[in-house]
């Protein structure tokens, strides 16, 4: 994905939440979003986490 | 300020159980090194003067009645201003939050820390929102090393930190989610522990990124640790991840030393861009404990990519109101990498959390035939303060993104590690980790134990 093209998604994204990012901080943000991809990569990539459960275990409380 | 001059916790709480020292005659000492010294070390945001004198003289009156003191009698402590205090807002690091009205509660921690007879003295400097790994805070200024003020203390509970290596304090409380007690340990000198997660409960405390949030201390001494530990210990059921366990004292534990553990030291990841000198301390530590056996743990570098992942979309959705209305008024440093987490793809965060699963199976099965491993705490010793790149591998890289290079992949599966300083000749120190399989904090502290017995930390 060139760097523009995360820019674009990157700005699209954070429109749709409402998150306005000012022009002087997009630089930062594409790269961090950009180091984000490449760890997901790195975990996608082992192809054991898709034949995992989820770590989080949901527990529900007795009432009262 | 010599850290010689100011006792340890375990030595107070004698003193001033058997009468020899007044805990009020302590705190006002206590206080006067913070009035003489924290405006070149920037530990403390807040000084609860009045509240510790009333508390110090609590305790005395209870000595005076021949009530029986806590194992902390008269301890001076404070806490990273994550944890609510009642009477101050909970900043944790930011400038939003200092405007949020005064907490009415303690954080339970506090809490029990009150319960041993520790004395609060205040709130401690860290980074923004826990997300940092520096000391740095735009806010407030950056926490600085006591033992180099030019340098980092490590973060992000920096304050934390710096008020015990500084002598402020004996025993200060912080928080880790990624390393930010084990690092800023490391940087400054002493001893830290990262409980197993769910071991102590969060209650009361600003939180970071709730799949990787754990509480512990920081002190000069594994005793000093132990003490503190076992005081907060208890499980209590509003942190719905705390562990419905028993309390389990690991201060008796302490004199067993290394007899009949299996200690080995993790290779591979971990010594591919650790630089010379923290090989070495690690070596040392190794060598100390008679540790021979090696162990190069299996997908460390994805363990490390799933935290990040996880801590970036957590963190990022709990602050995703204030990256809406206020993200001008989050520390430059933090705000753009919050704000990319919060764009992440859910498929990222679930595949991580996934691997998380495959990750702690893989470590049980280690656990199964070792009781200890031994790793870096961080590549490099202390940064310069504002220093913003790493030579790492021959490579200059991001300082922010890596100084957790090591910790996070242990915390990622909630291990508990105890860190300890190892220092050679003038040089800044190092850390080594001590982790152990989950529940098994009492390892990795008489392991320490016999680290510091072997005088590794003193260099």
């Amino acid at each position: 994905m060139t760097t523009d093209a995360t820019q674009a998604l990157v700005g699209s994204t954070a429109a749709s939440l409402g998150i306005e990012i000012a022009p002087e901080w997009m630089a930062n943000v594409v790269m961090f979003f950009s180091v984000a991809r490449s760890m997901a990569k790195l975990v996608e990539d082992t192809g054991a986490a898709a034949a995992s459960e989820a770590a989080p275990v949901f527990t529900p409380r007795a009432s009262g | 300020m010599k850290t010689e001059d100011s006792p340890g916790a375990a030595a107070i709480a004698r003193a001033v159980a058997l009468g020899e020292v007044a805990a009020l005659d302590v705190t006002r000492a206590a206080l006067e090194r913070i009035a003489q010294g924290d405006a070149a070390i920037g530990a403390f945001t807040d000084v609860t003067r009045e509240r510790a004198l009333a508390e110090a003289e609590a305790v005395d009156r209870a000595r005076k009645e021949g009530q029986a003191l806590g194992p902390l009698a008269g301890v001076p402590y404070a806490v990273k201003n994550l944890y609510a205090v009642a009477g101050l807002p909970t900043r944790a690091g930011s400038r939003i939050n200092a405007a949020d009205p005064p907490a009415t509660a303690d954080a339970l921690l506090v809490t029990r820390m009150r319960a041993a007879g520790a004395v609060l003295l205040g709130a401690l400097n860290m980074g923004e929102y826990a997300y940092d790994f520096t000391g740095e805070n735009a806010h407030y200024g950056p926490s600085r090393n006591p033992l180099d003020t030019s340098r980092m203390t490590g973060g992000s509970s920096g304050g934390s930190a710096a008020a015990v290596a500084a002598g402020f304090v004996p025993v200060a409380l912080g928080s880790d989610t990624n390393g930010s007690i084990r690092v800023p340990a490391a940087f400054c000198g002493l001893y830290g522990l990262k409980p197993t997660y769910g071991r102590l409960p969060r209650t009361g405390t600003f939180p970071f990124c709730d799949s990787l949030d754990h509480l512990g201390p920081f002190a000069r001494s594994v005793i000093d640790l132990a003490l503190v530990y076992d005081a907060l210990q208890g499980h209590d059921g509003s942190d719905p991840v705390c562990a419905p366990r028993p309390v389990e004292r690991v201060s008796p534990e302490l004199t067993k030393g290394r007899a009949g553990l299996r200690i080995a030291v993790a290779t591979g990841y971990f010594r591919t861009d650790a630089e010379p000198a923290a090989l070495s301390a690690l070596e040392r530590a190794a060598d100390a404990l008679g540790a021979t056996q090696e162990i190069d743990i299996p997908r460390v570098a994805e363990a490390r990519a799933a935290a990040f992942l996880i801590t970036n979309a957590e963190g990022s959705a709990l602050h995703l109101e204030r990256l809406r209305r206020r993200a001008a008024d989050f520390d430059p440093d933090t705000r753009d990498r919050f704000i990319a987490g919060a764009l992440l793809p859910a498929s990222w965060y679930v595949a991580a959390q996934r691997f998380r699963r495959v990750f702690e199976t893989t470590m049980a099965g280690i656990f199964a035939h070792t009781d200890i491993i031994l790793a870096p705490a961080t590549p490099v010793s202390a940064p310069k303060l504002g220093q913003k790149t790493l030579m790492l591998g021959g490579r200059e890289v991001p300082l922010r993104a890596n100084m957790g290079l090591f910790t996070q992949p242990i915390s990622f599966v909630g291990l508990p590690v105890a860190a300890v300083p190892v220092r050679e000749g003038g040089a800044m120190p190092y850390g080594v980790q001590v982790m152990a399989a989950p529940w098994r904090e009492d390892l990795c502290l008489r392991v320490a134990a016999a680290l510091e017995a072997a005088g590794i930390a003193a260099g």
